[in-house]
C-alpha cells in the first residue's frame, strides 16, 4: 500500500514540476496569443541567475529567487520590446513563432558560450531534507514545488478576475484593438505579461534547479513537456496547466510503476491524444482564439 | 521577381561571407600542418562529456607542438566539427572534412550510433577513424579495416566487474536502473547473464529510463519495494547524479551503489555530495596510478588546459598522442593504410596504463574498480 501511495506522491511531485514549467508559457499564450518557443531558455536562465546570485553575491537561496525573477523578467521585457513588438499586429501565430524560435536558438548558444557545458547544482537548504510520512518519502523542495504551483494558480486567477490591471489584461486578450480604443495601455500589458511570464519561468528554473539536472540544455528538455501540458490542459488556462500537469505526472508515475518504465512517455502522450479526441480544446475546454 | 535594394545588399553580404570562408579554408590547406579531423559533440545533451574529450585532445596537441611537432617538425592541427552525437550531422561533417580538407585521420564520435554511421563513410573513403569513447561491441566486430576504438567495451569491463560484485562484495540482490538505449539494453543483458552464471547477486528489478528523463522516482520506488541491497546504474554524469540524489531522498540510505564506467567522474561526486559516498565504479583510468604515462598527463594536462584531470580528458589526451605517434612512425599523414598499420603495432603508456590494439582495432586496457571515499575516487580492485 505504501508503495502505491509513494507512486502517487511521486506523480504529484512530477505534476508540480510540469505545472511550474508550463505556467509562464500558458500565461503568455492565453493573453498575448504568442507561442513562446524561447520559454525553456528563460527557464534555464532563471536557474543560472539563481546559481550566480547565490555563488557570486552570496545571497541565500530564498532571496536569490526573487532576484532571478526580476533579472530574467527584465530580459523578457527587453526581448518583447525589441523583437516581438514589431510583429505584434501581424496576423496569425507564425511571426511570433519565428521570432521566439530564433530567440531560443540564440539564447541557447549564448548560454553555452558564456556558462560552458558544465552541469551545476543550485544549493537549496530544502533539496536534501526528506520528510517521511507513513513510509512515504518526499523532499521539502518537492513539497515547496507542489505548494507553489497550486498557490500561484489560485493567486493568479483571482488577480486576473478581481484586479483592475487584471481586467485590462483580459480586455487585451479578448481584442487588443478595441482595448486600445477604450484607453487600455496595450503596450504596458504586453510588456508586463511577457516579462511576468519569463519571470515565472525563471522561478521555475530556480525551484527545479536543485531537484533536476541543471545545465544550458535544460530548457530543451523542459519545454517539450511544457507544451504537452499546455495543450493538454487547454491553451492559455493556468487552471488547465495545473490540471494537465498533475494528471500527466500521476499517469506517468503509475504506468511507469505498474506497466513498464521503458516507454513512460508513450502513456503520457497517448493520454493526451485520447483527451484531445474527446475534448479538442483541452481539459478546461477554453475556446481557442476566443 | 523584383528584388528590393535591401535584399540585394543582404545577398551580397552572404556571398562575401561564403567567399571569405573558402579563402580561409584554402589558406589553411596551404599551411604545412598535419590536420586531424575530430567529429564530436560539443553542444547538445552530451556536450559536457564531449567537450572534456576535446579539451584533452587539444592539450595533447599543444604538448606535441611544443615538443617540435611530428613528421620532421610539422605542427598538428585539429579540425573540430560539432556532431551533437547525431548520425546525420556526423556523416555530413565527415564528408565535408574528406572532400574539402582531404582529411585522412578522423577522431570520432562519442555515441555509438553516430560512430557507426561515421564508420561507413570513413571505410568507403579509406580514412582512419578512431573513437575515444563509443562502447557498442558491434563497432569492432564488422571487420572494418581502418577503424580503432581507444576504449574498453562494456563486455570487456563486465567480466572483472561482475566478478568483483559477486565474489568480493558478495551481494545477494541487485536492481538495474538503466538508460533505455543500445548501450543500456546491452549492459542489462550482459550482467543479467553473468550474475546468473555466477549464482549471485539475484537481479530483482530492471528499470529503464529515457535519455531526456530528469525524474527517476518511479523506477527507484519499484527497486525499493523489492528491498534490493544494491543498485547498478547505467547513465551519463548528469542523469547518474540525479538518480543517486533521488534514491537517497527516497530513503534508500544504505543501498550500495554500483555505477557503469560513465559515472566515473569527479563532477558527479561534486553534484551529488555525500550521497555518492561508497559508490563503486569500473574504469580504465585510475587517478592514483603511478606509471610514467599518468605522471606526464598529471604534469602537462592541467597547465595546458586549466582544467582538472579526468577520465574523458584522458581519453582525448591519449587518443591524440597515439595518433600522432602512429602518423609520425608511418612517415606520412596521407596514407591511411600505413597509419592504420602503425596504430595496430603501437604500445602506448598513457593515463590509462599500457594500451595496445588487437586485429579488430580494439584497445586492450586493464579494468580497474574504484570507490568514492571521502569524496575522492580510490582504486580498490
Amino acid at each position: 500500500m505504501d508503495i502505491v501511495l509513494q507512486n502517487i506522491v511521486n506523480g504529484l511531485c512530477m505534476g508540480g514540476i510540469y505545472t511550474l514549467v508550463a505556467l509562464g508559457l500558458t500565461i503568455i499564450f492565453g493573453i498575448l496569443n504568442i507561442v513562446n518557443f524561447s520559454h525553456g531558455q528563460f527557464y534555464m536562465l532563471g536557474a543560472f541567475a539563481t546559481y550566480y546570485v547565490e555563488s557570486l553575491l552570496g545571497l541565500p537561496y530564498l532571496l536569490a529567487i526573487p532576484v532571478a525573477f526580476v533579472v530574467v523578467g527584465a530580459l523578457g521585457v527587453i526581448s518583447e520590446q525589441i523583437l516581438l513588438r514589431p510583429v505584434r499586429f501581424r496576423e496569425g501565430h507564425l511571426p511570433g513563432v519565428m521570432v521566439t524560435y530564433a530567440l531560443m536558438i540564440i539564447l541557447g548558444y549564448l548560454a553555452l558560450i558564456v556558462f560552458g557545458p558544465d552541469p551545476r547544482r543550485i544549493d537549496s537548504p530544502f533539496a536534501d531534507k526528506t520528510i517521511e510520512l507513513m513510509s512515504v518519502f518526499i523532499t521539502q523542495q518537492r513539497l515547496i514545488i507542489i505548494l507553489f504551483s497550486v498557490l500561484f494558480v489560485l493567486g493568479f486567477n483571482s488577480f486576473i478576475k478581481r484586479s483592475r490591471f487584471g481586467r485590462a489584461i483580459r480586455a487585451v486578450a479578448l481584442d487588443k484593438n478595441t482595448a486600445a480604443l477604450m484607453g487600455v495601455n496595450v503596450n504596458l500589458v504586453y510588456q508586463t505579461t511577457f516579462g511576468f511570464g519569463c519571470g515565472i519561468a525563471a522561478v521555475a528554473g530556480a525551484l527545479l534547479g536543485p531537484v533536476l539536472s541543471m545545465d544550458t540544455n535544460m530548457g530543451h528538455m523542459a519545454i517539450m513537456k511544457a507544451f504537452i501540458v499546455v495543450i493538454f490542459g487547454g491553451m492559455g488556462s493556468v487552471m488547465g496547466a495545473l490540471a494537465g500537469g498533475m494528471t500527466l505526472g500521476v499517469v506517468e508515475s503509475l504506468t511507469a510503476a505498474y506497466v513498464t518504465t521503458a516507454f513512460k512517455d508513450v502513456f503520457g502522450f497517448g493520454l493526451v491524444i485520447i483527451v484531445l479526441l474527446f475534448f479538442p480544446n483541452g481539459l478546461t475546454g477554453k475556446r481557442l482564439n476566443k | 521577381m523584383k528584388l528590393s535594394r535591401k535584399s540585394i545588399y543582404g545577398m551580397i553580404l552572404v556571398f562575401a561571407f561564403m567567399g571569405l570562408e573558402t579563402i580561409s579554408g584554402s589558406m589553411a590547406i596551404a599551411a604545412d600542418t598535419v590536420k586531424i579531423g575530430m567529429i564530436f559533440p560539443v553542444s547538445g545533451k552530451v556536450a559536457y562529456d564531449g567537450q572534456a574529450v576535446v579539451t584533452g585532445a587539444n592539450a595533447a596537441i599543444s604538448y606535441i607542438n611544443e615538443k617540435g611537432g611530428i613528421l620532421g617538425g610539422r605542427k598538428v592541427e585539429l579540425d573540430l566539427i560539432d556532431s551533437v552525437c547525431q548520425p546525420a550531422q556526423a556523416v555530413s561533417a565527415a564528408k565535408r572534412l574528406i572532400a574539402q580538407n582531404d582529411t585522412k585521420v578522423i577522431i570520432g564520435d562519442f555515441c555509438s550510433n553516430a560512430t557507426s554511421a561515421l564508420q561507413q563513410v570513413t571505410e568507403e573513403s579509406k580514412v582512419v577513424l578512431i573513437t575515444p569513447v563509443a562502447v557498442s561491441p558491434m563497432l569492432t566486430e564488422r571487420g572494418a579495416k581502418l577503424f580503432f576504438r581507444n576504449n574498453s567495451t562494456s563486455a570487456m569491463h563486465s567480466k572483472t566487474f561482475s566478478n568483483f560484485v559477486s565474489k568480493v562484495l558478495k551481494l545477494k540482490t541487485i536492481a538495474l536502473i538503466v538508460k533505455n538505449d543500445e548501450y543500456g539494453q546491452l549492459e542489462t543483458k550482459i550482467y543479467s547473464q553473468l550474475y546468473q552464471e555466477l549464482g549471485n547477486p539475484k537481479v530483482v528489478y530492471s528499470g529503464f529510463f529515457g535519455s531526456a528523463d530528469v525524474d527517476f522516482s518511479a523506477q527507484l520506488t519499484q527497486a525499493k519495494s523489492m528491498k534490493t541491497e544494491s543498485i547498478y546504474i547505467v547513465a551519463q554524469t548528469e542523469q547518474g547524479a540525479n538518480i543517486i540524489k533521488q534514491l537517497r531522498n527516497l530513503g534508500m540510505t544504505n543501498v550500495k551503489i554500483l555505477g557503469a564506467g560513465a559515472l566515473f567522474n569527479p563532477k558527479l561526486v561534486e553534484l551529488v555530495g555525500e550521497g555518492a559516498e561508497g559508490m563503486y565504479v569500473y574504469t580504465g583510468y585510475d587517478p592514483s596510478a603511478k606509471n610514467p604515462g599518468m605522471k606526464l598527463f598529471i604534469e602537462e594536462f592541467p597547465k595546458r588546459s586549466g582544467k582538472e584531470c579526468g577520465l574523458y580528458e584522458a581519453m582525448g589526451w591519449d587518443t591524440m598522442l597515439i595518433l600522432a605517434n602512429a602518423i609520425d612512425k608511418a612517415g606520412t599523414d596521407k596514407d591511411s593504410a600505413k597509419i592504420a598499420d602503425r596504430l595496430r603495432q603501437s604500445q602506448f603508456d598513457g593515463p590509462r596504463g599500457l594500451i595496445t590494439f588487437d586485429g579488430n582495432g580494439q584497445a586492450q586496457i586493464t579494468t580497474k574498480i574504484v570507490q568514492v571515499q571521502k569524496g575522492k575516487f580510490v582504486r580498490v580492485y
